[in-house]
């Protein structure tokens, strides 16, 4: 969730504007800010200011086809730079002073209104007044509030010396401001609504970046229900774009689409999940990955899939994890549907914290395949160093020194954006963040009293750590997950771990624990069935499959090594396993000890 | 059956008694002990929910990455689970409650040997109550003889 940016994490918060008498702006931000809900405030010192409020003139050219879904920066220029409400603060004293101070309040306002003109920004004034005793005229009050073309309710008077009055006025600049920035929203939202009722745009794009616009500015004012209808409208409509757009190429298309599908349905989700409606959040969490679960697009890019996949299970974790919702006990939700139940770890996040472990180890096995197959891997990094993301959402360019300045020149083929994301997944240990996501799902599962789902979480967690080489910490994971399942009876899963411990000792050069795993492993009663099993376990441990053959081979690498003949060589200080006359071997088997059944096969049958 | 599917019988120790692969096709075959591990993990899962309800099938009692758990529970908390990739709710059901038919036959001749064994002037000396009783005994701890219904009738040539 930490890779998105902070205005998609957070709820929309209202701007607002103050534009002249700076020594009383930090007074009214600090009592915005603490309202409930906050406003932001955008200083503007002086009136000659204002012009970073006007909008950019573009000349789009009709009709227009966008040549993306969505801007990237859209969002974080309504909440940074695009107030709803512009207050100008004028003196009691210009006010009501001589005809040339009354000239330059009225220029002043004038200057402002043309500006916030283009953008429907909705206009309040405050005047400041030194003490109560000052005087202004009623005449120049209507004056004001004609050229202002505001209702009185609009213009309102701050008194900062006189702490009584100072709170009542500073309350109902509150209200008048929420009240505006609420009209400004509302009306913004109708403006862009229209346009999706009546259908004037020609492309898909514009309609996904209407409802969009739409939905954001419900939520500005926290119309939290329509925000999801709108933001659902979005996301269906981008999914019927698949196999329809030809904008991109087909690779940097589908890249763009799953960007943007990530973005809504982060969204959604978040909306779902503090409304405290958890079923919902889970089913539509279901039917996300399901729609996107096959879309893995061209074989050189797999990876990028993958690690998509991994991203929407790890953000859906962290949302379950942060929302209040889950608070309330598991038992009291009505599962799902009949036809389709949800099972009760669909409202874990351990559970999508291992997924999005699994989905990595996909993505990390496909990039080394990619990679290795990429016969160009030298020339990979030097490419790729001047792509960047493009201004829309999901696109990526290149970045062009122009004279003084740079230009951003959209990558225009595939190949280019393939060397790209082959540099970018080369900078990331896949390793560390797999552990550190199957730790999270394991120490959940723990907290829960889950055995086996924690030894299955462990067991994965020990096989990267052995992967990694970090032995002793593998060796710590696989004895846990061992125990259980030797309680258990899992003779498929116990040789499959016995195996790593095996080699964990051999490489740590422990000729006691080697034995002992060895004789273990030998004394299990796996099956007979050799013939179709060896060539499906392409991917078992160190051990091999779990049969006859395998099991006779242990047996007779024990007996050598306990025979005194020469060892097998282990990875720590260049010594073999070796037992000798000189340096006996004692293993004790107790009541609980695994190796029980090797003693007792042992004396029966010498 | 078609796609990947993988059957295990549990008894009510937790144990594995009898696995095998089913289905026309393996669709990743380096996958098989994978099988087994999430079918471990979802026994778990299945110790809840088997308390939850009355019914003996429990349809998608757990999933991983696609595959769907689906376990019956028998009245001696045997537990048959299949892991599969395919939707087919009906057929499933009624692959389980063949396999437990058959499970029960075997069984039942298991229980006849065991009857058998007792000297036969205790076996009809016996009140039918008395015979009665035994015989739920029996019944009711399947699991531990389920380890010999194996090794003497093997469930693999059904």
């Amino acid at each position: 969730m930490e890779e998105y940016a902070e205005e998609l994490r957070t709820p929309p918060v209202t701007l607002i504007s103050l534009v002249g008498c700076p020594e009383i702006h930090p007074l009214i931000s600090t009592h915005l800010h603490s309202q409930q809900p906050p406003i932001n405030t955008l200083a503007l010192p002086d009136f000659s200011n204002i012009s970073v409020l006007a909008p950019s003139h573009k000349d789009t050219p009709i009709p227009y086809s966008p040549l993306g879904i969505l801007k990237r920066d859209w969002l974080l220029k309504h909440r940074t730079r695009v107030p709803a409400v512009a207050a100008a603060l004028f003196s009691s004293h210009h006010v009501s002073g001589d005809p040339a101070q009354w000239l330059h309040v009225c220029s002043d306002l004038e200057n402002l209104k043309a500006v916030i003109r283009g953008r429907n920004i909705k206009l309040l004034l405050i005047v400041v007044q030194s003490t109560s005793t000052d005087d202004i005229s009623e005449d120049r009050m209507i004056a004001l509030r004609k050229r202002a073309e505001v209702d009185s309710k609009y213009i309102i008077m701050i008194i900062p010396n006189d702490a009584s009055e100072l709170k009542e006025s500073l309350n109902r600049l509150g209200g008048a401001f929420a009240e505006l920035a609420t009209t400004y929203y509302k009306d913004e939202g109708r403006r862009i609504k229209t346009r999706i009722e009546k259908k004037s745009f020609n492309s898909i794009e514009l309609n996904i970046r209407y409802c969009f616009k739409v939905a954001v500015y419900a939520e500005f004012r926290r119309d939290w229900a329509e925000a999801l209808r709108f933001y659902e409208d979005a996301y269906h409509t981008l999914r019927e774009m698949i196999g329809t757009s030809t904008r991109l190429p087909v690779i940097q298309r589908l890249v763009e689409i799953k960007t943007v599908a990530e973005q809504l349905h982060f969204k959604i989700s978040t909306l779902l999940l503090h409304g405290g409606k958890v079923i919902e959040a889970v089913t539509w969490f279901r039917q996300h990955n399901a729609s996107y679960k096959r879309l893995v697009g061209a074989p050189e890019v797999i990876f990028l899939h993958w690690e998509w996949m991994s991203r929407q299970f790890l953000v859906f974790a962290e949302l379950l994890e942060t929302s209040s919702a889950t608070i309330q006990s598991i038992s009291s939700l009505v599962l799902g549907t009949a036809d389709r139940p949800l099972t009760e770890w669909e409202f874990r996040p351990a559970y999508y914290y291992q997924l999005a472990a699994h989905y990595l180890k996909e993505k990390r096995s496909c990039l080394e395949l990619a990679l290795s197959m990429s016969e160009t891997a030298n020339e990979i990094d030097v490419s790729a160093e001047s792509v960047i993301p493009s201004v829309y959402v999901g696109q990526f360019a290149r970045l062009l020194e122009q004279g003084d300045g740079f230009a951003m020149q959209p990558l225009t083929n595939d190949e280019e954006y393939i060397r790209y994301a082959l540099a970018e997944g080369k900078r990331f240990q896949d390793s560390f963040e797999i552990i550190a996501l199957l730790k999270k799902s394991f120490e959940s599962y723990s907290n829960l009293k889950v055995q086996r789902m924690e030894s299955f979480c462990g067991f994965q967690m020990a096989i990267e750590y052995f992967a990694a080489g970090d032995l002793t910490n593998a060796k710590h994971f696989f004895d846990c997950v061992a125990s259980l399942y030797r309680q258990e009876g899992w003779v498929t899963l116990l040789w499959e771990v016995l195996g790593y411990l095996r080699e964990c000792s051999r490489r740590h050069g422990s000729v006691k624990d080697f034995i002992e795993y060895s004789l273990e492993m030998a004394a299990l009663p796996v099956s007979s069935g050799t013939g179709i099993q060896s060539f499906r376990f392409k991917e078992c441990g160190p051990a091999g499959p779990a049969n006859l053959s395998r099991r006779e081979i242990i047996h007779k690498e024990i007996f050598r090594l306990v025979g005194g003949e020469p060892g097998l060589a282990s990875d720590e200080d260049n010594n073999s396993l070796k037992v000798t006359g000189d340096q006996p071997l004692h293993l004790e088997i107790d009541l609980v000890s695994p190796l029980r059944v090797v003693l007792l096969a042992v004396s029966c049958f010498s | 059956m078609a796609g990947t599917a993988c059957f295990i019988i549990v008894s009510r120790n937790n144990i594995p008694i009898y696995e095998a692969e089913v289905g026309s096709a393996l669709k990743k075959e380096d996958a098989a002990h994978q099988h087994h591990f999430i079918l471990h993990a979802a026994l778990d899962i299945v110790q809840d929910l088997a308390w939850t309800t009355s019914a003996m099938f429990l349809k998608g009692a757990d999933k991983f990455d696609g595959l769907v758990v689906s376990v019956y529970v028998t009245a001696g908390h045997t537990r048959l689970m299949l892991l599969h990739d395919s939707r087919n709710d009906d057929g499933i059901k009624s692959f389980f409650q063949e396999v437990h038919e058959l499970y029960i036959k075997v069984y039942h001749c298991l229980c006849f040997s065991v009857m058998q064994s007792f000297p036969s002037s205790i076996r009809f000396g016996m009140g039918l109550a008395l015979f009665r009783k035994i015989w739920m005994l029996i019944l009711c701890s399947d699991s531990n003889y389920s380890c010999l219904v194996i090794l003497l009738f093997p469930f693999r040539e059904f």
